[in-house]
């Protein structure tokens, strides 16, 4: 219960501190999202789907990113991003999910303060790229295939909030060679393109 | 698209009649061949020729791998049985490529020999049917097929492969049709 408070006062304290005019200054950011992901297929997913396990190219899951500010307008960004797809046919189930860990530069493009009736609200445009290692793995009647690459990402974030607390829409293309490959020579990747939604945090 | 239900009740007790009988209620066991009985698939018997039954798209998922050189057949015997319908629909995933695979129904009505099973009792073979799968690559193959008689109760489904190639055949299974409902 203490913590829980604590978490709320800290929250508050965050959301006080924040003000319009100070909105260039925020340094520290801290988003999270849950996002689809449409992963680029190249027959994998088809061949899946035609034997009864269901098309595995979009997943489902979730990308959080911390985010400090190193120079006026531009960010340094680290995210960790998990999605997962589960194909059922009768007993058995296809399980496929990737993974990336990345590193980007996000700069401030655009952003707009808004005066919302005495309520300091903003809107913002983000523009990122960087790159990481990503990872793609599938499990189907306990045979599992793993692979892993380096891989790049660039993407657009557009937020609209108030104080230190904003709603975001997120859209990033992923590119990485990660990739599983079955016995038809059907392949899925790594890379893709996901969309997302979620909240953030600056402050 | 077209969507594919089951017939819509009239009534609830049509309902209830028809949910007890089951809607497409699969012919034939072990549609996916993962069922394994002392390291082979229960149900399917490889006849002739060379075949791997333990793989089809993915490592993880059995099948009937028949490709290779030559012929190569395997079967699934299935008796008694009751057919809902005279007309059937025989559903298989199959990956093709340089091969031909061709699906082969024997339909017999009961024997009038002694044994134990339905096969021992030496059943009258009614006809013959079957069907060529056109197209190459991987398909989701759905094929109508009738049965020539509503008294038929065995069935020898047979699964026939020539040339060389890819050949893997997957998730077969014989079912009454759904009826095509377009809104």
């Amino acid at each position: 219960m203490i913590r829980l408070l604590a978490s709320a006062a800290c929250a508050a304290a965050i959301l006080s501190a924040a003000s319009p005019a100070a909105g260039d200054e925020e340094r520290f950011s801290l988003t999270l999202r849950g996002a689809a992901f449409d992963r680029d297929d190249t027959g994998y997913a088809d061949h899946a789907q035609v034997f009864g396990l269901g098309s595995p190219e979009v997943g489902g899951g979730g990308v959080v990113e911390a985010g400090v500010r190193v120079l006026p307008r531009l960010w340094l960004v680290g995210s960790w991003s998990a999605f997962a797809t589960l194909g059922k046919r009768r007993l058995d189930a296809l399980r496929v999910a990737n993974h990336a860990l990345l590193l980007q530069l996000a700069v401030t493009a655009a952003r707009v303060d808004i005066d919302l009736q005495g309520e300091p609200t903003w809107l913002r445009l983000d523009l990122m790229g960087g790159g990481g290692l990503y990872w793609i793995s599938d499990e189907l009647d306990g045979e599992e295939q793993n692979a892993s690459a380096p891989g790049a990402r660039v993407g657009a974030q557009v937020s609209y909030g108030w104080r230190a607390l904003g709603l975001s829409l997120s859209y990033g293309w992923h590119m990485s060679r990660a990739r599983l490959e079955d016995r038809l020579g059907g392949a899925l990747r790594a890379g893709g393109h996901e969309l997302g939604a979620g909240l953030s945090l600056r402050w | 698209m077209t969507r594919h239900r089951c017939p819509p009740p009239l009534l609830l007790p049509l309902l209830l009649a028809a949910s007890l009988a089951g809607c497409g209620t699969d012919l034939l066991g072990n549609e996916g061949f993962e069922i394994d009985c002392d390291g082979q698939p229960c149900d399917w018997k490889l006849v002739e020729g060379e075949a791997s039954l333990a793989a089809s798209w993915h490592d993880g998922d059995a099948g009937a791998d028949l490709s290779g050189a030559g012929r190569a057949v395997i079967e699934q015997r299935s008796a008694p049985l009751t057919i809902p319908g005279r007309e059937l629909v025989l559903r298989a995933a199959v990956a093709r490529e340089g091969t031909s695979i061709r699906f082969e129904l024997d339909w017999y009505v009961e024997g009038e020999g002694q044994g134990a099973t339905y096969w021992d009792r030496e059943p009258l073979l009614v006809d013959s049917r079957g069907f060529e799968v056109d197209g190459e690559g991987v398909l989701a193959v759905e094929e109508l097929v009738s049965t020539p008689s509503p008294e038929v109760s065995g069935l020898v489904l047979r699964v026939v492969k020539d040339g060389s190639g890819l050949a893997i055949v997957d998730e077969v299974s014989l079912a009454e049709p759904v009826v095509e409902v377009t809104p």
